[in-house]
């Protein structure tokens, strides 16, 4: 799979590389038992540093996304469809729950912040 | 300690007007260090130390895993070494150069130089003074690699450099500490080379070390303040602080 990570981009290099390993992940891209790359390949191939490869490859492992084999290396995770599915949900809810709070924190009514959701839904962002 | 490829404990050197004061950091194996400091904050002297081209007044220097200061000759032929200003015969050819550099090595490859040559597209037949600045400072780099160092020491390798020819430069260093033994120590004052390949970095204001540890683990550091900080914003924040 292609990973584009940027130094420009104010999330730290290793989450780059671990959000979109994820995304790869989830959505079918990479799947149970695929080889991944060793860390000192990826780093290379990314022209990223080798720590920072292998904290976003610790990151993945410990969601349980993928795993290493002493001596043979490193392949995405035996997941079931339903731990998939429960996974992306996690990500997605993470976020929401990020807006949730921002809401709540601008002191918006939890009514407004529900149309809020549904107009983002929709794709209308007018009279956000 | 017998992990390191680099070890600086408590060097001290005093010159008229400019001291280096107990400076210490260590490089892993297998590992890229980067090493920033603004202009005249002691780099150059650093690694001219730890190169033995200046002794320090005290303090110890040990590299892959000996001390240099008993085991010259054979520990310079370990590291491949790339100084801040290239000292080359101007009206000698790159393969003469080659041939006068590798005398000074037994593992030299002239295979490896070969190869090293032909991926930078360097022409043995021209003269040292008709290349580029840049071509120049990739015939440095082939002359450090082809007698297959385990520690490389680049003072400055990418200023001046354009930025393609930079990220190739980076690349070869990732590619050098693919095997997990090899490591390199550069110093810039270009940090958002730093940015990418550097997986450690040591600081330096004013002759004294003022930070060195993993890059990410600094940067978190610096991001419980200020969210969006970088390395340059590091540096600019030591560099203020110490005086």
């Amino acid at each position: 799979m292609n990973i584009n990570v940027s130094p420009n981009n104010p999330i730290p290099l290793y989450q780059q590389i671990a959000d979109q390993m994820r995304a790869g992940i989830l959505r079918g891209e990479l799947s149970s038992g695929d080889p991944l790359p060793s860390i000192r390949q990826l780093a290379n191939q990314l022209l990223a540093s080798v720590i920072t490869t292998k904290r976003a490859y610790s990151e993945l492992e410990a969601e349980g996304l993928i795993i290493t084999r002493a001596g043979l290396g490193t392949f995405v995770a035996d997941l079931g469809p339903d731990a998939i599915i429960g996974l992306k949900k996690e990500v997605v809810m993470e976020r929401l729950e990020e807006g949730v709070r921002v809401a709540r924190q601008l002191r918006l009514d939890d009514d407004e912040t529900t149309r809020l959701f549904l107009q983002a839904l929709d794709g209308s962002d007018e009279d956000v | 300690m017998s992990d390191s490829a680099l070890v600086l404990d408590n060097v001290c050197k005093r010159y008229p007007g400019f001291d280096l004061q107990n400076v210490s950091f260590e490089l892993p194996r297998g590992y890229i260090m980067g090493f920033v400091g603004p202009n005249g904050s002691g780099k150059t002297t650093t690694i001219r130390m730890i190169m033995s081209l200046a002794r320090p007044d005290s303090g110890r220097i040990t590299v892959l895993s000996q001390q240099m200061a008993e085991n010259e000759i054979r520990l310079k032929q370990r590291i491949g070494y790339v100084p801040e200003n290239h000292e080359f015969y101007s009206d000698m050819t790159v393969a003469w150069t080659a041939q006068f550099v590798g005398r000074h090595y037994p593992t030299w490859s002239p295979e490896r130089l070969r190869e090293l040559l032909e991926k930078y597209d360097v022409n043995p037949r021209k003269k040292v003074g008709a290349l580029s600045k840049g071509t120049k400072a990739k015939l440095a780099m082939a002359l450090a690699l082809a007698h297959q160092p385990e520690l490389l020491i680049l003072d400055e390798p990418t200023s001046g450099l354009d930025p393609i020819v930079r990220r190739e430069l980076l690349s070869d260093l990732l590619e050098f500490v693919a095997d997990g033994d090899r490591s390199v120590l550069f110093s810039t004052h270009i940090t958002s080379d730093l940015e990418r390949v550097a997986d450690y970095i040591t600081l330096i204001v004013d002759g004294r070390i003022a930070a060195s540890d993993e890059r990410e683990t600094l940067l978190e550091r610096a991001r419980a303040s200020n969210p969006t900080a970088s390395i340059e914003d590091l540096l600019w924040a030591c560099a203020k602080g110490g005086r």
